[in-house]
């Protein structure tokens, strides 16, 4: 039997991470109809995400409905002290995944089950490569920097701070201890993102907080968006 | 390590062209990636190597075309070829620009074996 075979190229143009890109446009449809402002917060590891959350959600009381996605490779240690603030949180353990991605983040609103919300935030794992690529359907990232991690970072991490609409500067109150400079920083930032709003904080001193609130609930006052 | 994701979306995509057309076995499958994307290619070749054992994918050439990074100037209007690490405008010093390519990820093409 003559069965021959023949070699066909088949032109496909489809974006890679379609799949992702598709439920991370759900998950935003559905944000943006019930009126959440959601947050995707993303830093090197222990940069300073989950204590500046817990000292937001500890401000917002009262004044904001919000909910917590805590994103870690393992442990839930993070979301037990979301937990503590009062608000709701879910934790989702990546496992071997190095980020989030629109599915997870897809379950995990759908088990928080909660109405009325005006923010959600998403604690992304602490790496500042991997999340970068991977849409959740957030309204804004927002690229955390310590102090402590030098100035290079915005040249080194490119994508992540160019994507981001916001940089915090976090941990301020060690500035005294180093040789850090934060306007180096800041035209660092600049090269990658003319357009980002810098903002320094320091959980410590509570310095920052109030302008990274306003930030935040202007943000919020803006949806749709 | 998310090349792994990487690889695998690949994979997805390559499975559902592979049963839309009939491929029997999988030869190449070229894709793009832009310049300014946190995607590594020798780590995803890596992953995508890993990933295709044992299927109809494995031994696939995977060519991965680097699509360079190229900006236009929204003041002066010229088009350049940005640094990684610094996308201003190198023809008048503004920070005022738009990406018009290095942001891609895409599956260009897949070539395969058909009975017939
Ligand atoms: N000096 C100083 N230390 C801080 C500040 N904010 C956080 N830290 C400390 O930094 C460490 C890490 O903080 P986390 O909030 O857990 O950091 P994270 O980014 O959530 O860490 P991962 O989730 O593991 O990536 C803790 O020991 C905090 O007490 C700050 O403003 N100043
Ligand atoms: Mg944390
Ligand atoms: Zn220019």
């Amino acid at each position: 039997m003559g069965k021959s075979t023949k070699t066909q190229t088949i032109p496909v143009k489809t974006r890679i991470l379609s799949e992702n890109d598709r439920l991370a446009a759900e998950n935003r449809a559905w944000f943006v109809k019930q009126g959440i402002f959601v947050v995707n917060l993303i830093s090197s590891p222990g940069s300073g995400k989950t204590t500046l959350l817990v000292d937001t959600l500890n401000a917002l009381k009262g004044k904001q409905h919000c909910a917590v996605i805590e994103g870690d490779q393992q442990t839930s240690l993070d979301a037990n002290r979301i937990a503590e603030t009062g608000f709701p949180v879910r934790q989702v353990n990546t496992g071997r995944a190095c980020h989030l991605d629109a599915s997870m983040i897809k379950n995990a609103v759908s088990e928080l089950a909660v109405t009325g919300l005006d923010i959600l935030f998403i604690e992304n794992v602490g790496n500042l490569i991997c999340p970068a690529e991977f849409d959740l359907g957030e309204h804004c990232k927002v690229v955390l920097m310590s102090v402590t991690e030098g100035e290079d970072k915005p040249l080194k991490y490119p994508v992540i701070f160019h994507l981001s609409r916001a940089v915090v500067m976090t941990k301020m109150d060690l500035i005294p201890h180093l040789r850090y400079d934060p306007l180096l920083a800041e035209k660092n930032i600049r090269k990658i993102n003319p357009q980002a709003v810098i903002l320094r904080t320091s959980t410590y001193t509570s310095d920052g907080l109030q302008d990274w609130l306003d930030w935040l609930v202007t943000q919020k006052s803006h949806l749709p968006l | 390590m998310h090349e792994v994701g990487i690889a695998d979306s690949i994979m997805g995509i390559t499975k559902d062209v592979a049963r839309e057309n009939g491929l029997t076995r999988i030869t190449n499958i070229t894709i793009q990636i832009g310049q300014f994307t946190a995607i590594e290619a020798d780590a995803l070749d890596f992953a995508f190597q890993l990933m295709t054992k044992d299927t109809p994918v494995e031994g696939a050439e995977l060519v991965i075309e680097k699509t360079p990074l190229l900006l236009r100037c929204k003041k002066c209007e010229g088009e350049y070829s940005g640094e990684i690490d610094n996308l201003s405008c190198p023809l008048c010093g503004a920070e005022d620009y738009m990406i018009l390519q290095g942001r891609e990820m895409v599956v260009k093409s897949i070539s395969g074996e058909k009975i017939g």
